[in-house]
């Protein structure tokens, strides 16, 4: 495997997951770097027959995790860059300008659980197995989680219209 | 298996493609035969969209931020063309037409050819408009066609099916009833970006079941299927070209109308 390769094939995806982790951008690229370093340097363990993404990604939610351990005694509160980024959608429509905030804000709100994985599998099309793997949960939970998540979702962004939901005429 | 055996759990995996095999099969038709649990799988299904495309929207923004050097020597890949991966599967046209060919039709649940999340979620969405549109309406083809500028046009603006298209940069160019040469099939509608780029949409309603199928043509490739008999409505699509005279026409007459 071309280890650079592939990781610069997903650097991408893999500084959204990490913003979406810290919420902060600057936070995010540290959490990217630190990651690629650990990942070449643990390549030599990688049993190439599993998935790369799923391995690299339960690295940067460590990665995370820890630096949210040592940052716990201190008074750190990273700007949310996630909501804020929606504000900078000049090149959307209005009503997509207005749709993007409040998806985010709605998803940023989840528990950090549910969040998680919905973030995994909606966004970063993980399977299930993927996601479990990322999570170090099983299968079971991801489908309560996910399941979890979107309900909430549909809480909190509303239903379709009342108009559609007549009788005869629901979908 | 009776609808008290679907969870939740189980739409959202049906959702996510995690089902496969029979029990794919019977969860789409205990969806489509109840209109409650429809309801709750579309509202899952919307939310999903949602949450797909603001994923899309932090990608743009994290692909604008200058990357630093993570020390893989990289020169930060330029995102795929929203489109240019749509252009690459004539051998999935290839393939569709083998598929059509051994009688196999897809089941529920959106096939793509591409990779460009808005443009599925707009023909999923439309699907979703010509569905309601059909609801509850005898199944008289020219009377449920004839609803489209009344009827079919402001549900799929209310789903913000076309947002997708448009955030995409398509324009609407109109509308046309198709037909197989004995009566209307199909919904027919063209929307054009400022650089000639195409993409048509089939919408039909099936007689049996009463499910609608949506497929899209982008340039003359098949991309986008969702909905039962979907190959068959994409092959509609394939063989009935914008270029048509007879579209114009109708585009123009469905426009008046």
């Amino acid at each position: 495997m071309n280890w650079d390769a592939a990781l610069i094939e997903i650097l991408p995806a893999m500084r959204r997951y990490a913003l979406f982790l810290s919420r902060n951008a600057h936070e995010a690229d540290d959490i990217v770097n630190d990651c690629v370093v650990k990942v070449l340097s643990s390549k030599a363990s990688f049993d190439q027959s599993r998935a790369l993404r799923p391995w690299v990604f339960q690295i940067m939610r460590n990665i995370f995790l820890d630096s949210r351990k040592s940052a716990s005694s201190s008074n750190h509160f990273p700007i949310d860059d996630v909501v804020a980024l929606a504000d900078e959608t000049a090149h959307l429509s209005q009503t997509a300008s207005i749709e993007v905030r409040e998806t985010l804000t709605a998803l940023m709100k989840l528990p950090e659980d549910s969040k998680d994985v919905l973030i995994l599998v909606a966004i970063e099309g993980f399977s299930y197995k993927e996601a479990a793997v990322c999570l170090g949960v099983p299968i079971g939970t991801v489908m309560s989680r996910i399941s979890r998540a979107r309900k909430q979702l549909v809480e909190t962004l509303g239903h379709p219209p009342a108009n559609l939901r007549q009788s005869g005429r629901m979908i | 298996m009776t609808l008290k055996h679907i969870s939740d759990e189980l739409i959202n995996a049906y959702l996510d493609g995690e089902i496969q095999g029979p029990l794919k099969d019977e969860i789409a038709a205990a969806i489509s035969a109840d209109p409650e649990l429809l309801a709750s799988y579309l509202e899952l299904s919307a939310a999903n969209d949602r949450v797909q495309q603001s994923g899309a929207h932090v990608l743009d923004y994290v692909d604008a931020r200058a990357a630093p050097d993570f020390g893989l020597g990289q020169h930060m890949p330029m995102r795929s063309s929203v489109w240019g991966s749509m252009f690459a599967p004539v051998a999935f046209a290839a393939s569709l037409m083998v598929a059509v060919g051994l009688g196999f039709v897809w089941g529920e649940g959106a096939q793509q050819g591409g990779s460009d999340p808005l443009a599925a979620t707009w023909i999923y969405r439309a699907t979703g408009a010509h569905q309601i549109a059909s609801v509850g309406e005898a199944w008289t083809p020219v009377t449920s066609l004839e609803q489209i500028p009344a009827t079919f046009s402001p549900l799929l603006s209310e789903y913000r099916g076309e947002d997708a298209l448009l955030q995409l940069g398509y324009k609407l160019q109109g509308w046309r009833v198709a037909g197989d040469g004995h009566a209307p099939v199909a919904i027919q509608i063209a929307y054009r970006k400022d650089t000639g780029e195409l993409a048509t949409a089939f919408l039909r309603r099936h007689v049996e079941g009463g499910q609608s199928s949506a497929a899209m043509v982008i340039n003359g490739v098949p991309t986008f299927f969702t909905g039962g008999n979907n190959v068959d409505t994409a092959l509609i699509g394939f063989e009935l070209p914008y270029e048509d005279e007879d579209w114009q026409e109708k585009v123009t007459s469905s426009r008046r109308g």
